[in-house]
């Protein structure tokens, strides 16, 4: 049991800090638009960011060399994330690349679709996105977009929902259903489609918040040539389900930093209230501590117990940990606000109404990848081990 | 960073587990309970002579606590480890030799002062965990000029065993009436924080062993149980509730094993890590006894059944070393609220 870093774990540590140092100008930190937790802040800084990364040798760090990744270690990934919480880097645009599309072409695909793949998904030069859900597919996902096979194509019908980045993907990774008369298990194929193709149309989706942060998919006989298939036909659920194991695992330990972040932001905003000596707040952030940095010692866990780098089911224990921190530090954020808390921009706002999008955007957290109960029959199942409840 | 143990820990562990599930079943803890004073004397002495009292550090002594809450064990381990502690300041004493071979039984009251004069100690120590099976006291003492930290020979002293819910750890009050000091350690704060960030962490070990055995047994139960046809675990009323326990659990789980390595290294971080184990040690114990007897209704209710064991000694561990408001008091200062 040893928590600090190994010599040369403290060195990397101290080359992140100097890239991170040099990378990011001191107008980053001051300028108070240039937010990690607003999903709005600019495409443009995020896509900048990627490729600052990918040229400087910092994106796919645990990915192998020959696909434009650096051949590290995951504990490396764990400090780079801690350095970039830090220094409140921004995100990277192409997130569902790299912690999802990424992870699964490597376990599934050919040498040759991930050579072409990867390093532009890397780079930031080619933005991938989901569609797996579908208006009657939720948590059950019972998928109904059609596959069908012509030639040296699948011809793709069908409709996806709550796709991040759709309006701006290249790509999209995406379950159908090749056999209608199949069980989901048997009757799904996993499909790479062109965003660009003929028949592929987008609508955002304006949530809760008032912003267009997803969209929908429209597919109307797009056709997918059979190479772009990830596994074989009818496999599309195996693949799937490599998708969202890395969607809780890793891409659930990035999420932490999230966490991390919003508390001391949240630690900063008791003092600015002029709450530092009430009591029953220092209480209720002492709590938050308490779950922010469970998360994190419980994913350092979990990553040195981790073999070949594939998630385990406990990545749902993870994704629950956060969801309920999280949203629950955006709520207190609320009930601390009291009114002002209501006014979204301008003067009279407290923190330009960074903590009603916090807020409103926290309902979705026990919703996407994986609700709440679903997470729960997960970990009862894998984890547990009691008996399916369905 | 490695966030696991080492093959000799493990294999530490895998010994203090045989040796508990040979001595310390059910029977024996019941017979140690209830039928004795809460101090099984011969498991103790098994497990001296395996050599627990004189390990190198935290995470092995957590090691050795966690497998002794497991099974509610009726022994003083924690107790005489923060004795230990505390006595660091007059290490190469010979009776600092004898605690760590385990001739000498000490146990700490922390937090508490009595008055010491002309070397002999006067006043009142309250609720003092095992304090009936101790051959020595480490009391927290005023001589007038400054704070001492003094040893005196338990039957010294009189010692008024209470009626208590946990009887896995028996109370009892302490009164000293010029009892003579055998050790006097000059100019240690009270409650010093050896003693304290050994307690908070230890405790913590013994609250994620308890924990661990009521969430396995839930789980069990919740297999095995049927009602309405089926059994109980498929209900997600049920399995959710287990997995609130799982989760609670597993968060107290690393928050323990970073406060005993922290500890062990003495890393700066060792206060506020210790106060994050215990408060969510705490709460995870209760979580998961008290959860464990509703996933059992009715047979979890009873003195037959092992889960009331499990909660006293949840309650017991929870109240000790500082309940958990008082570590999100220490943690809100800590992190710089």
């Amino acid at each position: 049991m040893d928590f600090r870093d190994t010599e040369q774990e403290a060195s990397f540590r101290a080359e992140v800090r100097a890239f991170l140092r040099e990378a990011l100008t001191a107008e980053w930190f001051d300028d108070p638009a240039l937010r990690p937790t607003d999903p709005t802040h600019s495409e443009e800084l995020r896509r900048w960011w990627q490729r600052t990364l990918y040229d400087e040798g910092w994106a796919g760090l645990t990915w192998p060399t020959e696909y434009g990744g650096q051949g590290g270690t995951l504990v490396q990934q764990v400090i780079f994330n801690e350095e970039c919480a830090r220094a409140r880097a921004p995100e990277p645009i192409g997130v569902i690349g790299l912690y999802m599309a990424g992870p699964t072409i490597m376990a599934w695909g050919t040498e040759e679709q991930m050579r072409r793949y990867l390093p532009p998904l890397l780079s930031g030069e080619e933005i991938w996105c989901q569609g797996f859900s579908e208006p009657e597919a939720g948590s059950d996902l019972d998928v109904r977009s059609r596959a069908v096979r012509d030639g040296d194509d699948y011809v793709v019908n069908g409709q996806k929902v709550w796709t991040s980045y759709g309006h701006i993907a290249d790509f999209c990774i995406m379950v159908t259903r090749s056999d209608p008369d199949a069980s989901k298990q048997k009757g799904f194929t996993y499909l790479i489609a062109d965003m660009h193709a003929e028949g592929v149309s987008v609508r955002p989706l304006v949530q809760i918040t008032g912003q267009a942060e997803f969209t929908e998919l429209f597919f109307d006989d797009v056709r997918v040539p059979v190479a772009n298939r990830l596994g074989a036909e009818g496999q599309g659920w195996t693949v799937a389900m490599t998708t969202l194991l890395h969607e809780r695992g890793t891409m659930g330990a990035s999420l932490g930093v999230m966490s991390r972040i919003t508390l001391d932001r949240l630690v900063a905003l008791v003092g600015k209230l002029g709450l530092s000596d009430d009591a029953v707040v220092r209480e209720r952030i002492a709590g938050f501590q308490l779950d922010v940095e469970a998360l994190r010692l419980t994913n350092l866990r979990a990553i040195t117990k981790m073999e070949r780098g594939i998630p385990g089911p406990e990545g749902s224990m993870s994704k629950l940990l956060w969801e309920r921190v999280q949203q629950g530090m955006g709520e207190y954020a609320m009930e601390l606000l009291g009114a002002s808390g209501q006014i979204l921009s301008g003067p009279s706002s407290e923190e330009d109404g960074d903590w009603a999008r916090i807020y409103l955007r926290g309902r979705g957290h026990t919703i996407e990848a994986g609700t709440t109960e679903i997470l729960k029959n997960i970990v009862a199942e894998r984890v547990l081990g009691l008996p399916r409840s369905r | 960073m490695r966030a696991t143990f080492t093959d000799t820990q493990d294999a530490l562990r895998e010994a203090v587990r045989d040796l508990l599930s040979d001595h310390a079943g059910s029977a024996a803890v019941r017979a140690a309970a209830f039928d004795g004073n809460g101090f099984d004397a011969d498991l103790w002495a098994l497990l001296v002579s395996m050599g627990v009292t004189d390990l190198p550090g935290a995470i092995e002594q957590g090691i050795v606590a966690e497998e002794i809450g497991r099974v509610v064990a009726p022994v003083p381990y924690v107790e005489h480890q923060v004795a230990t502690a505390a006595l660091a300041a007059a290490e190469g004493d010979d009776l600092v030799g004898q605690m760590a071979s385990g001739e000498v039984l000490a146990i700490y009251a922390p937090a508490q002062v009595v008055r010491m004069e002309d070397g002999n100690l006067h006043g009142r120590l309250a609720a003092v965990p095992h304090a009936a099976a101790a051959t020595h006291l480490v009391v927290d003492a005023d001589d007038g000029d400054q704070r001492v930290l003094a040893v005196v020979e338990a039957d010294a002293v009189k010692r008024e065993t209470l009626p208590t819910m946990d009887r896995t750890r028996p109370l009892a009050d302490v009164v000293l009436d010029a009892v003579p000091a055998v050790l006097a350690v000059p100019g240690v704060v009270v409650a010093g924080a050896p003693a304290a960030l050994t307690a908070a962490t230890l405790y913590s070990h013994d609250l994620i062993g308890v924990g661990q055995t009521c969430l396995d047994l839930g789980v069990e139960h919740a297999k095995t149980r049927e009602q309405f046809g089926k059994v109980i675990g498929t209900y997600q009323a049920v399995s959710h509730r287990l997995v609130d326990m799982y989760v609670a659990l597993e968060s107290a789980r690393s928050h323990a094993y970073h406060a005993a390595w922290a500890v062990a290294a003495g890393e700066d971080v060792a206060e506020l890590a210790a106060s994050q184990a215990k408060a969510t040690a705490s709460r995870a114990a209760v979580v998961c006894a008290e959860g464990a007897i509703q996933v059992h209704g009715g047979i979890g209710f009873t003195w037959e059944h092992d889960l009331h064991l499990y909660l006293k000694r949840a309650r017991s561990s929870a109240a000790l070393a500082g309940a958990t408001s008082h570590h999100l008091r220490r943690i809100a200062d800590l992190i710089g609220v």
